[in-house]
């Protein structure tokens, strides 16, 4: 498998001179298996430039339509969902995200993520309006799946 | 009065190579009268960076005040605020007023940034204190000796527009906003384009011309004005729907209102330095035509701006 840190910071995205090296996005890791299967830990901002390169792939490029990736975000705290809004495969249909997180229930997970989309804060106003297939499930601490 | 940009990104801060010079935290500005008053607008990122600046002054010892006004309550605008160091301080007093919502109190959209699960602390534990000041669209008021005026904007659940005239010159904020010609945005969510032949209603069309006017008013014979110009023209043509405008959208308003000078702001994620130092020297080159010529900046996270008289 292949590892690629895509953000690596904590707390709040750090642009600027001096974080230029390691870089000022916050958590994104993916993991992409040898059979091809596409796994992102946590989405702070780093996810932003993973979508681009997702985008960008040569035929036959399956996140414009056919691509399929699993989410596993470690907490909910900003610096590890604030980059799915600016997540471009997830506005193009045909693609699929399942998403896994930990929550009392799916549903409450769903309105956590939910809560971040809503209309006061960003402009497309749920997960809804985004286009890709996109299914939320609570992970149970000690019930591997 | 003493105007300093520490933010100056739209839509999500871009760390990185290619923003280095321009910076990459989302919308903050800093607004500074001659005796001391202390207005910030808007509190993307850069506002974390604007309180370890105020944490070196009176904001350590906890007898600091400053007043925020925000544009809108996307989280470009406030995804700032739970890391702004003077809140942690007891005795800071931070007043922060937004446009009046029909949902909801404003403090409840604060609130639930900083809440669980989104944030370990809560803005009840804030060690300074906070209040609310909701505003009507198109509110007049004064802090201390700062006099501000508010109009309302083009943009998805609706922004508003402030003009702080002190120490003899005035500045303007606006952002963010789409032109005022192609689509009335409200609280709608809009999911295509419109086509370019769709006409607006008679209706939709004499809300744009009214709102264009009260900007044009709040812009008249300012100093300095800070414009939302994330878009290209090419970028509007694809996403009109979006609620940005171009450099050009800036200019004719300016023009329209005799502005002195513009500052381009809340530069898209994907722009570039270059990118950026190109649509700065067009938009200049388009600023001499006939008549006035208006000065024009890309606004950089560190520019200063003086104005007036007995800036410091």
């Amino acid at each position: 498998m292949n590892v690629t840190f895509w953000g690596v910071r904590g707390s709040t995205p750090a642009p600027g001179p001096a974080m230029v090296r390691y870089g000022g996005n916050t958590s994104c890791v993916s993991v992409r298996t040898k059979a091809g299967a596409l796994l992102l830990l946590d989405c702070g901002t780093g996810a932003r430039n993973l979508g681009h390169v997702l985008l960008a792939e040569p035929e036959p490029a399956p996140f414009r339509g056919r691509g399929q990736a699993a989410v596993l975000l470690s907490h909910t705290h900003w610096d590890h969902i604030q980059g799915f809004p600016f997540f471009g495969p997830l506005y193009v249909p045909g693609n699929a995200f399942r998403i896994f997180g930990p929550a009392q229930s799916s549903e409450l997970l769903e309105g956590i993520l939910e809560g971040q989309m809503a209309p006061q804060y960003f402009p497309v106003q749920t997960l809804k309006n985004m286009g890709a297939r996109i299914d939320i499930s609570a992970v149970v601490v000690g019930t591997p799946f | 009065m003493n105007v300093r940009f520490w933010g100056v990104r739209g839509s999500l801060p871009v760390p990185g190579q290619k923003t280095e010079r321009y910076g990459g935290n989302t919308s903050c500005v800093e607004v500074r009268s001659a005796s001391g008053t202390r207005i910030i607008i808007d509190a993307g990122t850069g506002i974390r960076h604007l309180g370890k600046s105020l944490m070196k002054e009176e904001f350590e010892r906890g007898i600091g005040a400053a007043h925020l006004l925000i544009s809108h309550t996307h989280w470009d605008h406030i995804q700032g605020l739970p890391f702004f160091e003077p809140l942690s301080r007891k005795g800071n007093q931070l007043n922060v007023y937004a446009r009046r919502r029909d949902d909801g109190h404003l403090r409840a959209v604060f609130a639930s940034q900083t809440g669980d699960p989104y944030f370990p602390v809560s803005m009840e534990e804030a060690k300074a204190t906070i209040s609310f000041r909701e505003l009507a669209d198109s509110a007049q008021f004064e802090i201390a000796d700062v006099e501000v005026s508010c109009a309302r904007l083009n943009h998805p659940y609706v922004a508003t527009a402030y003009r702080l005239s002190v120490d003899g010159a005035r500045v303007v904020y606006v952002s963010d906003t789409a032109p005022f010609s192609d689509i009335l945005f409200e609280s709608q969510y809009v999911a295509q384009p419109p086509l370019p032949s769709a006409a607006l209603s008679q209706r939709d069309r004499k809300k744009l011309q009214s709102m264009r006017d009260g900007i044009v008013r709040l812009c008249e014979g300012a100093d300095l004005v800070i414009y939302d110009t994330m878009f290209t023209a090419e970028d509007y043509r694809r996403l009109p729907h979006y609620g940005h405008s171009r450099p050009s959208d800036a200019l004719e308003i300016c023009r329209a209102a005799g502005v002195k000078s513009l500052a381009l702001f809340h530069h898209a994620p994907e722009r570039t330095d270059a990118e950026i130092d190109l649509i700065a020297r067009e938009t200049v080159a388009a600023a001499r035509g006939s008549g006035q010529t208006i000065e024009v900046v890309a606004a950089f996270e560190g520019l200063q701006i003086p104005l007036g008289r007995g800036h410091r």
